[in-house]
């Protein structure tokens, strides 16, 4: 049983709402980890294909490779603990020159925590658009009430995704056959040589959207919306219930981080609420 | 019901009119071909139909333009698009369902319908473009010309009185533009006016009853497709629009009206044979190459399997040797594995199993940079190369990459910007140039490159008739390439442009000989989706010794 096949496209918006919450609102690294181990799962359990699976490996690992990385060596806030140094501030020259290069203990911890938010969104972000119709998400999205056009866009983007992910391999086969392999030589070049990677990509992009544009107006968009067809699969009880659960712990965690941050900012305290403000700063 | 009086229309980049003072009366069931050189105006003028042009444009737009009574400057683009439909060349850029019957009634949703009308009117759209079979099917999943089909139902579900076609054939195989066209002939029978821009004059001339002739903006000629083949005959040739082989045959062979009708040209071809006991020249008809094959293996694929997904191969067991001195065609359906094929000598795509050999190596020995020149490539979508600022710097790019000297890369650029017509160009961004200057710019990028093996994936797509004999001409000529191997739909620039042609079906070579034999099984033809010209049914039924090819060469022969 693949398990994104038990959510309705609706559903799978909710699930989206709350990772997204449940990322900003949470500081713990264990609950941030679990969580993430959690989409992971779901991730790998959802029969997604395997080249869909090696583009959000890729992305995830390039994400908190990137963002742990480049945390623990410019982590700025006090106290921090040096692990090891890659330039010793003794060192004669590059050392006065860059005031020493290390690694801090607190920056790892508080990249890992930056790392998670980025993947719980992004694994769950490409969960939903590898599993989900676009005219789906367009109707889920309706259905919870979100503004027409916005819904159509997103929907729309999403439909394009594959077509740019061909475009791109494309992009980069014709530059190769051109003697320039922009996506090798490491994590810099590819940065560097970003330019001539996408700019025929976001050309032919415009082209098509203007098509496209043309198209939907020519077909009235956007005039009255009636809705053919509304077939939406049943939903799964145990999914409604597990989201609801899920949604409600998430939404009383930002309720407790809320008031946390009220104390921590000297807004507003009442000594009956300590108990909450401890289990915000042990566990939240 | 279309009325332009002293229509101009200039883009707000450009100082000289797109549109340039067009007056022009178009009846109530006409169906218009609008041919013309590329940037002639031609997308302009059928984008002020639907009020694209006035409405969403900045331009500056002068004259008079009646849709069905209504001005076309004081009425809303909702009130125009409920009579006009447009359709592009790409259905994939117009189709945003996920099945066919969605798609269909995504305009009847906007319009409000409640859902029995839209079940109604999706119900009669699919019967009239003939696609009641695909109503449920996923339009991931269907065909080039059935794509089109679904989006001239999601047109017509919503009535209109007149369909707007701009290049709907240029991305489909021979199959599919015949299937698109029986679909666009059955409308127009039904009183839909049509009004269609297209570069495959062949295609189309033979259904439409007026021609709608357009260079710099102005009209070169309007009226009936047939006296427009005898009136302005010169201007067609002038303009590099291709002309039917019917038209030429019945002039070449005297007819007083001209026709598209094969039996007629028959007859008329064989009593002229018999009065005036014409005897056919012995002249055989040869492939216009410069090149003179030899037997030294330039390509080599040995039982070479591919699959994008697992289980599914496109090309099983695929053994081929290309030699140097030949240019070979590659033909067959949309999906047959023509494009896989050149990819995988390109080294684009990895093998699942097999060797492929680029001129005695096998080609993952050799780097990147030095397969640059052994084989360069043009993609299908020439856009996707272009990056650069200008012409020249696009051309400079791979020599530059390579590490050739800079005075060497110079001079290649320079060579490749006088034969391929861009010199005047070489400070214009790429992007801003027409599609056929787009194609000559990506291809110019690769031949400083100087590959010997050349590898065109569908170079004629979307290219009018002088693009293509441009590209094609200068290409034979380049002495640095010993082998040009092209995917193509186009009989034609095969029949001229290759020594060899090899038809590809389900991943298997079903045709493989010299380019003169391939019209000797009319069954192959049929099945793979390849169209057989007029001169060439005309020489075979007639039992003339040779095959013509063209209606030129039929009338020379005499």
């Amino acid at each position: 049983m693949k398990s994104m096949a038990l959510f309705s496209p609706r559903q799978k918006i909710v699930l989206i709402l709350i990772s997204a919450f449940y990322a900003i609102s949470t500081d713990n690294p264990h609950l941030m980890g679990g969580y993430f181990i959690f989409m992971v799962a779901l991730f790998l359990t959802a029969g997604v294909d395997s080249r869909k699976k090696r583009v959000w490996l890729a992305a995830v690992v390039l994400t908190l490779w990137g963002t742990i990385f480049s945390q623990s060596l410019f982590y700025a806030k006090m106290p921090r603990t040096i692990l090891f140094s890659l330039i010793n501030k003794d060192t004669p020259f590059v050392g006065a020159f860059t005031g020493g290069l290390n690694f801090y203990k607190e920056g790892i911890e508080y990249g890992f925590i930056q790392a998670m938010r980025f993947g719980i969104t992004l694994t769950c972000g490409l969960l939903v658009c590898f599993t989900t119709e676009s005219k789906d998400i367009l109707r889920a999205a309706i259905r919870l009430k979100l503004p027409y056009s916005l819904s159509f866009m997103v929907s729309i983007g999403l439909r394009f995704i594959p077509l740019i992910v061909a475009e791109t391999k494309t992009v980069v086969s014709a530059q190769r056959m051109r003697g320039f392999s922009p996506m090798r030589s490491g994590l810099i070049k590819p940065i560097k040589t970003a330019r001539t990677v996408l700019l025929p990509i976001l050309v032919n992009s415009i082209r098509r959207s203007s098509m496209l544009s043309l198209s939907v107006e020519s077909r009235h968009f956007g005039r009255k919306q009636a809705f053919y067809l509304p077939r939406e699969k049943k939903e799964n009880i145990f999914i409604n219930t597990a989201l609801f659960c899920l949604g409600l712990l998430i939404i009383t965690m930002g309720i407790i981080k809320a008031f946390y941050f009220l104390y921590l900012s000297s807004f507003f305290y009442l000594p009956e609420l300590r108990i909450i403000y401890s289990l915000a700063e042990k566990y939240i | 019901m279309i009325h332009f009086k002293n229509v101009f229309y200039s883009y707000p980049t450009r100082d000289a009119p797109t549109i340039n003072g067009i007056t022009l009366d178009i009846e109530r069931g006409d169906f218009v071909l609008v041919s013309g050189p590329t940037g002639c105006g031609k997308t302009t003028l059928v984008k002020m139909l639907n009020g694209i042009i006035p409405h969403l444009s900045k331009g500056k737009f002068s004259g008079e333009l009646t849709i069905l009574g209504r001005d076309v400057c004081s009425s809303s683009m909702e009130e125009l698009t409920e009579e006009v439909g447009l359709i592009f060349q790409s259905p994939d850029d117009q189709i945003i369902s996920n099945t066919v019957e969605e798609e269909i009634a995504f305009g009847l949703e906007n319009l409000g319908f409640n859902s029995q009308q839209i079940t109604q009117r999706v119900d009669w759209a699919l019967k009239k473009t003939n696609i009641v079979n695909l109503k449920e099917r996923d339009t991931k999943e269907l065909s080039g010309g059935q794509k089109q089909r679904v989006v001239i139902a999601s047109q017509i579900a919503m009535q209109p009185k007149i369909l707007v076609f701009d290049e709907p054939l240029s991305q489909l195989d021979p199959k599919g533009a015949k299937e698109v066209m029986e679909c666009i002939v059955e409308l127009n029978k039904e009183g839909i006016t049509i009004i269609i821009i297209e570069h495959r004059v062949s295609d189309i001339a033979r259904y439409v009853n007026k021609a709608l002739l357009l260079n710099n903006g102005r009209i070169a000629y309007y009226g009936d497709t047939k006296q427009s083949f005898r009136r302005a005959l010169s201007i067609y040739k002038r303009l590099g629009i291709q002309i039917p082989e019917e038209v030429e045959l019945s002039l070449g062979l005297g007819i007083k009206e001209i026709t598209f009708s094969y039996e007629k040209l028959k007859s008329t071809f064989e009593n002229k044979r018999q009065k005036q006991h014409l005897r056919l020249c012995e002249k055989q008809f040869q492939a216009s190459t410069t090149r003179s094959a030899s037997h030294k293996k330039i390509v080599s694929l040995q039982e070479v399997d591919f699959e994008y997904v697992k289980g599914k191969p496109v090309l099983e067991g695929l053994t081929l040797d290309f030699y140097e001195g030949q240019n070979v065609a590659l033909m067959g359906a949309n999906g047959s594995g023509k494009s896989t094929l050149i990819s995988l000598i390109a080294g684009i795509n990895k093998l699942s199993k097999g060797i492929v050999e680029l001129d005695g190596q096998e080609l993952n020995s050799i780097k990147y940079k030095q397969r640059t020149s052994l084989v360069g490539m043009l993609i299908q979508n020439p856009d996707l190369m272009l990056f650069c600022e200008t012409v020249e710097k696009e051309l400079l790019f791979g020599p530059e990459h390579k590490k050739i000297k800079r005075s060497e890369a110079i001079s290649r650029m320079k060579d490749v910007l006088e034969n391929l017509g861009l010199s005047k160009h070489k400070d214009d961004a790429p992007f801003a140039l027409s599609v056929g200057q787009r194609l000559r710019t990506a291809l110019g990028a690769v031949l400083t490159l100087q590959p010997s093996v050349l590898l065109l994936d569908e170079p004629t797509t979307g290219q009018n008739q002088e693009n293509i004999v441009k590209v094609m001409k200068t290409l034979k000529e380049l002495s640095f390439i010993k082998s040009i191997i092209f995917c193509t739909h186009d009989i034609y620039t095969a029949m001229y442009y290759a020594d060899r042609i090899i038809v590809l079906n389900s991943g298997q070579v079903v045709f493989d000989g010299e380019s003169k034999n391939i019209f000797n099984d009319p069954d192959l033809m049929k099945k793979n989706s390849l169209s057989v010209p007029a001169p060439v049914r005309l020489s075979k039924d007639c039992g003339c010794q040779k095959t013509f090819l063209t209606a030129e060469e039929l009338i020379k022969s005499f």
